[in-house]
């Protein structure tokens, strides 16, 4: 469960403090698929952050499974984003010099010892797989088209299979059946008790989720209603 | 992060843009092969310098003198075997050895094999202990022994003891007393009172010498100009004075003398001027075993200077070698000869008194308080060990001074690589954002970054040394087609095992100094922001 109170980040101008969030209460459930929908600059990536424990510089209180991520260092901090939290970005993140299992193997790197996969490469190529990449594990991102891309991207994500995707705009930057095909990754991973949270300007996005959460300058103007 | 995982980022991160490696190596390359380069070059002339001219790892020592203005006087304690014994207690002296000059004249003659005519000239020697130039390794000195060991005097015969000056007459010689083996010379027993030769059969003893009774003793011989070097057997020949056999004494010359007859008088002298005669260019296996006739007593100078205490006596003398503890201008033989011919031809007195001492040190850093001790004990220091001195600071300096070079180059190269790193640091922003949000903490961004600089600095450094090493080898062979010059040596460079660690070392120091700066602005950085740029 993700609990933020009296949440608020404010950017220092030259002649005033600019709030990016204020004063924002929010609980998202285990297991919920949830759409944060606003306009460009409403602070919905800077909620996103905040939640995955990306950006540390706010207000108010950030508990995730009970843990106050103020509260913890930088390497507890970390742990936490390795094993807990995965990341899928609209430009999918890939590294080129890397072919896509070992993109996809690259959280094994930073996990702590007890915690690391002994063949990290097998078990990404069976994340590839269950997203359809069998045939790519060892392409370059480069020759990939962007759905695969987003399905190495969200392989990696759920290296470690951890309880909350954390998902920034991921069909921005794709066509609408391609786009279509992601949202039903995440519609699968949602019923296999993943808790989805997705930042989307796309109604069909906000559509398949369960929960519209709706943000205005910063502020949370609608938690939105579970929909079943 | 653990090293493994470390590494193996490390490793696809800088194999990924050869362009970059290349560029970040570059400069580390050029400042490390100029490190090993002078570095090498700054050794391998100190080894010529100090190990060839000027000797660092011996201090020598001579007796006091006094300068009035009108000339110098001896009167500072004399340098005997006491002297000796106190420098042999000494903390890093590994061995004490006492040199003693000729005290009377001596003229030479002889080289027709090599010149194809007899030189004269008047013979310097000095007598040096044989085991300190059989210790010196730089060339082969055979033979460099005392083959006269079982005398105390050089005369023939004698009847009773009153008859040597020293020693005991023993089996119609004068030989040097014992009571045991251990007070005689190698190779010698103590066998009635008195050091000799033993032997079981005739192939124990020297050429020259037949076995009696279990004494080497020499053979009986008729002298005449025509059949002195073929009435003895093998290298032995018959002496006018004592109708005896005897082995030529052995003697070793410094490098020095011939690469100055090769670089000067071989020069002057080799007829290009337009003279007739000619005098040829020597090498040393040319002059090994060369032998001339020796008159001590006798000077080139005329008859005033020939000896009045004892009749001057003709030997031959072998050339054994070459050796670095051999006088620069001279000769140098086994020091017992000089011994018994200075006690012959000058007294007792002269062959107790030494001219001047060798100190060998162990431990170079311990020279100057060695030198302390030698000044406190009233002896001063000898012309070379000053000069060897002075050198040894002079190649020090220069040493330093290409070491600076080098190292404001390797340093020109880190700030070259810090630009480098933080120009990376931006174009990787985005990368650098994802292994924060992948799990990466600051600490592991900053390990990432320093460990591609360390990479950067341990693949420059190899090829550095590499790239260094190659260029003294040209240089080596370059210097080989140039025309021949006194002490030239086979290699102007030494790399001792050392250079090769610290080269890379100060390559992977530099690199990682390079970019501390970058991998902390690297870790500062918000994944947040690192991420949405």
């Amino acid at each position: 469960m993700i609990t933020l109170t009296q949440v608020s980040k404010k950017y220092q101008q030259s002649t005033q403090d600019e709030f990016a969030l204020r004063e924002v209460d929010l609980t998202i459930e285990a297991g919920e698929f949830v759409a944060i929908v606003g306009t460009s600059g409403s602070g919905k990536t800077t909620l996103l952050n905040i939640m995955g424990g990306l950006d540390r510089d706010y207000s108010g209180s950030v508990l995730v499974d009970g843990k106050n991520l103020g509260d913890l260092s930088d390497q507890e901090l970390a742990r936490f984003r390795n094993q807990s939290i995965g990341f899928v970005f609209q430009h999918f993140n890939l590294l080129d010099h890397l072919t896509a299992a070992e993109n996809v193997a690259l959280p094994n790197a930073f996990a702590p010892p007890k915690d690391r996969k002994s063949n990290p490469l097998e078990t990404a190529k069976d994340a590839l797989k269950t997203l359809g990449l069998e045939s790519k594990t060892g392409e370059n991102p480069n020759n990939l088209s962007g759905g695969q891309k987003q399905r190495v991207a969200i392989a990696r994500a759920l290296f470690f299979q951890p309880k909350i995707l954390l998902c920034d705009e991921p069909t921005g930057s794709l066509d609408t059946k391609t786009g279509h095909q992601i949202i039903e990754t995440f519609e699968r991973l949602n019923h296999e008790g993943y808790t989805i949270i997705i930042i989307t300007h796309e109604r069909r996005v906000s559509d398949a989720a369960k929960r519209v959460i709706q943000i205005e300058d910063g502020r949370l103007v609608d938690s939105g209603a579970v929909t079943t | 992060m653990k090293l493994p995982a470390l590494i193996s980022l490390v490793r696809q991160n800088v194999s990924r843009s050869k362009k970059n490696l290349v560029m970040s190596c570059f400069g580390i390359i050029v400042g490390i092969s100029t490190f090993v380069f002078f570095i090498g070059l700054a050794e391998g002339v100190k080894n010529v310098i100090l190990g060839e001219v000027f000797i660092i790892d011996q201090v020598e020592l001579v007796p006091k003198t006094f300068d009035t203005g009108f000339g110098q006087f001896g009167g500072g304690r004399p340098l005997d075997d006491s002297v000796a014994d106190e420098f042999r207690k000494m903390e890093s002296i590994e061995a004490v050895y006492p040199k003693m000059k000729f005290t009377f004249p001596t003229r030479g003659y002889g080289g027709k094999s090599l010149f194809k005519k007899n030189l004269y000239a008047e013979i310097i020697a000095d007598g040096i202990d044989a085991s300190l130039v059989r210790s010196d390794a730089s060339d082969s000195q055979d033979g460099f022994v005392d083959h006269d060991g079982d005398l105390s005097d050089v005369r023939a015969s004698c009847r009773d003891d009153n008859q040597c000056r020293t020693g005991t007459c023993q089996f119609g010689r004068c030989r040097p007393r014992c009571a045991d083996n251990t007070q005689c010379s190698d190779g010698l027993s103590c066998v009635e009172g008195a050091c000799v030769f033993a032997c079981t059969e005739a192939a124990d003893c020297q050429s020259g010498r037949s076995c009696d009774q279990g004494i080497c003793r020499r053979d009986r011989c008729e002298y005449s100009e025509a059949t002195r070097l073929s009435s003895c057997a093998g290298e032995s020949y018959c002496t006018e004075d004592t109708q005896l056999c005897e082995m030529p004494i052995p003697f070793v010359v410094s490098h020095h003398l011939l690469e100055l007859y090769n670089g000067s008088l071989a020069t002057a002298l080799g007829g290009q001027g337009g003279t007739s005669a000619k005098m040829p260019t020597l090498s040393k296996s040319m002059v090994r075993g060369f032998q001339l006739n020796v008159t001590f007593g006798k000077s080139m100078l005329g008859r005033r200077f020939t000896t009045r205490r004892a009749k001057p006596i003709t030997r031959r003398i072998k050339l054994s070698g070459f050796s670095k503890k051999a006088i620069t201008l001279g000769i140098t033989i086994p020091i017992d000869y000089v011994k018994r011919l200075n006690a012959r031809f000058s007294g007792q007195e002269a062959a107790l008194t030494y001219h001047s001492m060798i100190l060998k040190v162990s431990d170079q850093t311990r020279v100057p308080a060695i030198v302390k001790a030698v000044e406190k004990k009233g002896f001063s220091l000898a012309e070379s060990t000053t000069r060897a001195e002075q050198a040894s600071n002079i190649l020090r300096t220069v040493e330093s001074v290409f070491a600076l070079i080098s190292l404001v180059i390797v340093g020109i190269a880190a700030v070259n690589i810090s630009q480098m790193f933080f120009m990376l640091i931006y174009q990787r922003k985005r990368e650098l954002g994802l292994f924060r949000a992948l799990g990466g903490s600051k600490r592991d961004v900053r390990l990432i970054i320093l460990g591609e600089a360390g990479t950067i600095g341990a693949l420059g450094g190899v090829l550095g040394a590499g790239v260094g090493y190659g260029a003294s080898r040209l240089v080596d062979f370059l210097a080989k087609q140039a025309p021949e010059f006194p002490y030239k040596p086979d290699t102007f460079f030494s790399f001792p095992p050392w250079v090769w660690p610290t080269a890379i070392g100060i390559a992977i120091c530099f690199c990682l100094i390079g970019a501390f700066f970058p991998a902390n602005t690297a870790a500062r950085q918000e994944p947040a922001a690192a991420l949405t740029e």
